[in-house]
């Protein structure tokens, strides 16, 4: 099978995605909150996007790792790189659940995908779409060192591009 | 409807047919690379046929089965994807198949349907398959009678597109007389 390798960080793991997600990334892909990530999705474009995610990874090596809290084991959302049609080059991308914002957490999970993807995947000095109406991803990026580059576009939809500094690779 | 083991491998008199998540597999250069062989009947928009892979190989980890990557046992080369189907919403567990350019006309895609649906019924014990074809598919059409189906009702898609249901006759593959079945 696919072997998707798991990362865990203070307070995080980052692991491969599993139909156990599809109650929760269902309920988030009804909401109006997953407009900016491919949303809104009902269940079996859920199901069949949860598929694709699985088959990005087999394809490609690298690809979205899904969350889980440690404390808890409640799932907190998905970070990881993705490269599929339509994007001009790999994309570190990240979504939180709403539960899960406000304590950091996004920032453990990106950076701890940024740091692998530099190390393990090839992937350095990456860059991230970022809707113009996402002030909180914005804000990630800023804290993650990364600066705006370019307008740009993603799936018809206008977007800016942010720089990843790059990473030490020697861990 | 489960599969019995992690790493099917099936055989035919000319064929090999692995699971494409199989270790050391190249899914890009066997389906995605656009200098090679492309699919018949395929939509030219290359970036469906992407999504359409990648849809393909996260069913396998989904479902814990999918399509076979279909190989020709002498030269290694590809030949297209034969498998069970069966994504969320689907009515029943569909046998699907494509087929690649170049490999028409040589009874590839009935050899290796034929080999699916006796592992489907008799190794994995399931109890029906139907495959789901368009009216004016007359090639798939063809192999399903080939196969022995029978066309049924019909399924409208989610997406759009109306197909015809053929069900596959179990009673045409028959276990094996001279092996003991634990």
């Amino acid at each position: 099978m696919i072997s998707i390798p798991s990362l865990e960080t203070d307070r995080l793991i980052l692991r491969a995605p599993h139909a156990d997600d599809l109650p929760r990334l269902t309920a988030f892909y009804a909401t109006e909150r997953s407009h900016m990530v491919g949303g809104p999705r009902d269940e079996l474009e859920t199901w069949d996007a949860l598929a694709k995610r699985l088959g990005h990874w087999a394809i490609h090596g690298f690809g979205l790792w899904h969350l889980t809290e440690r404390a808890s084991g409640a799932f907190a959302g998905w970070t990881g790189m993705i490269f599929a049609p339509g994007w001009h080059e790999p994309e570190l991308g990240w979504t939180v659940m709403e539960e899960a914002e406000g304590k950091g957490l996004a920032y453990e999970a990106v950076l701890s995908a940024r740091a692998y993807a530099a190390r393990h995947q090839g992937l350095n000095g990456v860059m991230s779409y970022i809707a113009h109406a996402n002030d909180r991803s914005r804000a990630l990026a800023t804290r993650l060192g990364a600066a705006y580059e370019d307008e740009g576009e993603l799936l018809g939809k206008r977007c800016q591009i942010w720089r990843h500094p790059r990473v030490e690779e020697q861990a | 409807m489960k599969i019995s083991t992690d790493f099917p491998k099936l055989e035919t008199k000319r064929l090999v047919l692995v699971s494409p998540l199989t270790y050391g597999f190249d899914i890009e250069a066997a389906y995605l690379d656009p200098d090679k062989h492309s699919f018949l009947d395929a939509n030219p928009d290359g970036d469906s046929l992407w999504w359409s892979i990648a849809m393909i190989i996260g069913h396998w980890r989904l479902r814990g089965f999918g399509h076979f990557a279909v190989m020709e046992k002498e030269s290694g080369a590809h030949v297209g994807l034969v498998g069970p189907w069966f994504p969320k919403g689907w009515p029943e567990p569909e046998l699907a198949w494509h087929l690649l350019n170049g490999f028409e006309g040589q009874g590839y895609a009935t050899e290796a349907a034929q080999a699916v649906l006796d592992w489907l019924f008799n190794e994995n014990g399931w109890d029906g398959a139907i495959s789901l074809i368009e009216d004016n598919n007359d090639a798939s059409i063809a192999l399903a009678k080939r196969l022995g189906a029978s066309p049924e009702g019909e399924f409208s898609h989610r997406l759009g597109g109306t197909y015809r249901i053929w069900r596959h006759d179990r009673s045409l593959f028959p276990a094996p007389q001279s092996e003991v079945r634990s």
